[in-house]
């Protein structure tokens, strides 16, 4: 019993959990204890023995599977199973499709690849500053007989930076491509996904797409959850090919995208079509703002651009995906703007109900039938340029015809007409008589309307003038939106901004930019 | 060059109406807890990558199963930000995070005291890449260094679940007594008694290594 207990005193004593009069009797002993000295000796072995075990490294979407499963609890508290076995679709699903969320992608331009040796340095510098962050094991008391040396042991293994999005590794950089070939080429081999499943995430995605996509619907959660947060993907284009087919992706899938600063290095704004291509083709960052009020057609377009995986776009493993919380004034505006969101939805819902009553002869028209609305007309009849309210997506005669923003004229007579009748008394091209909730959410997101750059916009489309896209005339990076709360102020608006120079005031025109070494430090 | 990030705040200058970002990385704990509970949930995204990584680990040594560790690892971080309100910074976030985790697979059912298979097989198997990575070494160094690791784990599979647990928690996390018997939830005696019941049946099983070692 006696050499029990010492041999308790004597492991006690090697990890330093002695007093210090506990300690002199155990030194003694040691002294004159040969068996206790190996026995010491051993512990200290079994304990290198523990140091050399192999450490293993989560997998890098652990961090994101974790958040997203400790949301989707907070949603829905009975839901147990682990995120990373929960199919992708049921964790989308279990979002509420909110009215007011806005999911920001920010996308970071460069003129070439991403080196791939810089991107290691990102990543170990990334992992050294994670382990100086690190809190470090207990400390061993200077009377522990582990020693100095042990004292090294440490519990930290190297983390490596936790959400990055590695996507088409195998695709070096080439040379710039037509971009009209592409798009004339990919264009014809693909077709809008009328119907198709939320995030057809399938065997044909890789892992780690699936992982962008799911961080994109981490963002879009975390923003109706009321933490303003969006996410952010560095992707390199190869200049204004690769913007030109992301933009491309973008549209195809009904979504309205802005260019980001145009600013020079020094701050200084471009001058003239030239230095707005050099500023588009610079190595620094421009920045590619998209704002939705969902996050489906983003993922659908995001996912649909990493599959094509074309060698002028590339996704970058150098950034995680960023989700962020905004500072108190970004935070009000972000606030004030999802109001307008949701007002402009609660508006149309209001008119779509009473249209789905009276079924009014313009929503009937915009149903598929072929005739134009009366606003569109209206548009047409005010504007030389044919600009206004066109249709787009769907086929003359098809089952769900929907309107479509074409330019800036047309948003702004939209936005003006939504303000101008909030009775009801003019009519209004995105009320159709059968519109269901779905169908709004997509008619607000689509009138979040920014400019792109000029060259983008000739570019992006095979031989066809670019529709969608309003000229870039004003000023690069414009400000936020001014975002209104209530209609009246919306309609004072309106009626000072009749003469044609002047930023229109449309119900949601969020605008962020991104300085160019915001995000990295393209050195 | 900026470190990746997993989040961060972005506010806005006023001047040149650009945006910035922040990272949260060399944020303590305290504080970052402290900003979750506001309601800046992606905060918890940090913690989760600052222990991620040590608590899987120490969790396939007491568990002994690579699949295991990643599942309570995932629950533990998840129940903990369920109930990060009710911590009250009493302890390291680290304990009060284990101590979950402990929870977390007795709560599962885990068998704690699994006969563990190969680390590396378990590695093979799962794709997860070791942090511990020497490419120079010698392909039979490692050979010897992975039959050594295999015979340690066996040996640990062997000992009792709160015996290994108590060890680990010792010579992985370098944690004091007291903290240990924090976590496990019992005295700090019965916790030196532990440690050293689990050394001396460790030091009987690996008698061969230990000697081999002497040499």
């Amino acid at each position: 019993m006696k050499d029990q207990i010492s041999e308790e005193l004597l492991s006690a004593y090697f990890d330093g959990e002695l007093s210090a009069n506990e300690r002199v009797q155990v030194e003694h002993w040691l002294n004159s204890n040969p068996a206790a000295r190996q026995q010491v000796a051993d512990y200290r072995r079994i304990s290198r023995m523990f140091e050399g075990l192999s450490r293993l490294e989560v997998p890098q979407e652990f961090p994101t599977e974790v958040l997203a499963l400790a949301e989707r609890r907070m949603l829905l508290p009975n839901s147990s199973s682990p995120a990373r076995r929960a199919p992708i679709r049921l964790w989308w699903m279990a979002v509420p499709a909110a009215a007011a969320a806005a999911l920001l992608m920010f996308f970071n331009f460069s003129n070439r690849a991403p080196d791939p040796d810089r991107m290691a340095v990102a990543n170990l510098d990334g992992a050294e500053q994670r382990n100086d962050d690190l809190p470090g094991p207990g400390a061993v008391g200077s009377s522990s007989p582990r020693g100095a040396e042990d004292d090294q042991v440490s519990a930290n293994p190297t983390v490596r930076p936790a959400v990055e999005s590695s996507v088409g590794e195998s695709v070096s950089p080439v040379a710039p491509v037509d971009s009209r070939d592409v798009a004339k080429d990919k264009a014809a081999a693909e077709k809008p996904d009328d119907g198709a499943a939320l995030v057809a995430l399938d065997s044909a995605i890789d892992s780690q797409v699936a992982a962008v996509v799911e961080d994109a619907i981490l963002g879009a959660q975390k923003t109706e959850s009321g933490d303003q947060a969006f996410s952010a993907v560095t992707v390199y284009v190869d200049g204004l090919d690769g913007l030109a087919l992301i933009q491309r992706f973008l549209e195809e899938n009904q979504i309205v995208a802005s260019s980001g600063s145009n600013k020079g290095p020094d701050g200084a704004e471009p001058d003239g079509e030239a230095s707005k291509a050099d500023a588009a083709l610079s190595p620094g960052k421009q920045a590619l703002c998209v704002v939705v009020t969902e996050a489906e057609p983003l993922v659908r377009a995001f996912t649909k651009m990493i599959r094509e995986r074309h060698p002028a776009i590339r996704i970058s493993a150098e950034d995680p995906i960023v989700i962020a919380t905004l500072d108190e004034d970004s935070r009000a505006r972000f606030a004030k703007a999802e109001r307008e969101v949701s007002q402009s939805l609660e508006r149309f819902t209001e008119r779509a109900a009473k249209d789905s009553v009276s079924a009014a002869a313009p929503a009937a028209s915009m149903r598929g039938d072929g005739q134009k609305s009366a606003v569109a007309k209206k548009a047409g009849s005010k504007s030389a340029s044919g600009a206004g309210i066109a249709r787009r997506g769907a086929p003359s005669g098809g089952p769900r015809g929907k309107a479509q923003l074409m330019d800036r004229n047309g948003a702004e007579r939209i936005a003006q007409a939504a303000v101008k009748a909030p009775t009801g008394d003019v009519d209004h091209p995105e009320i159709v008589g059968d519109a269901d909730e779905d169908q709004m959410r997509e008619i607000v997101s689509r009138q979040v309307i920014v400019p792109v750059p000029a060259e983008v916009q000739n570019r992006s489309r095979s031989g066809a003038p670019n529709k969608l896209r309003a000229p870039i005339s004003e000023n690069s990076p414009r400000p936020p939106a001014q975002a209104t709360n209530d209609g009246q102020t919306v309609t004072a608006q309106a009626d000072a901004d009749e003469k044609a120079s002047k930023p229109a005031p449309m119900l949601v025109r969020m605008m962020i930019l991104i300085e160019r070494e915001s995000l990295t430090d393209d050195k | 060059m900026a470190a990746p990030s997993i989040s961060g705040t972005f506010s806005v200058d006023k001047s040149s109406e650009s945006w910035h970002y922040d990272s949260n990385v060399s944020k303590p704990d305290q504080e970052l807890i402290a900003e979750c509970l506001a309601g800046q949930t992606h905060a918890f995204g940090d913690l989760v990558v600052r222990y991620q990584n040590r608590l899987f680990n120490t969790l396939i040594t007491v568990l002994g199963s690579v699949d295991d560790a990643r599942d309570v690892s995932q629950e533990a971080f998840v129940n903990a930000f369920q109930k990060l309100h009710t911590f009250r910074g009493r302890s390291a976030f680290y304990s009060w995070l284990f101590r979950i985790a402990l929870n977390s697979a007795v709560s599962q059912k885990r068998k704690l005291n699994r006969v563990t298979v190969s680390i590396e097989a378990a590695r093979d198997q799962s794709g997860l890449e070791p942090l511990d990575r020497h490419p120079g070494s010698r392909p039979e160094h490692a050979l010897e260094l992975s039959e050594r690791q295999g015979a340690v784990r066996a040996a640990l599979a062997e000992l009792a679940e709160e015996f290994r647990t108590a060890l680990v928690l010792k010579e992985m996390e370098d944690l004091s007594y007291e903290e240990i018997a924090e976590i496990v939830g019992c005295p700090i005696g019965t916790v030196r008694s532990r440690i050293h019941r689990a050394r001396a049946e460790l030091r009987e099983r690996l008698q061969g290594l230990l000697q081999e070692s002497d040499e």
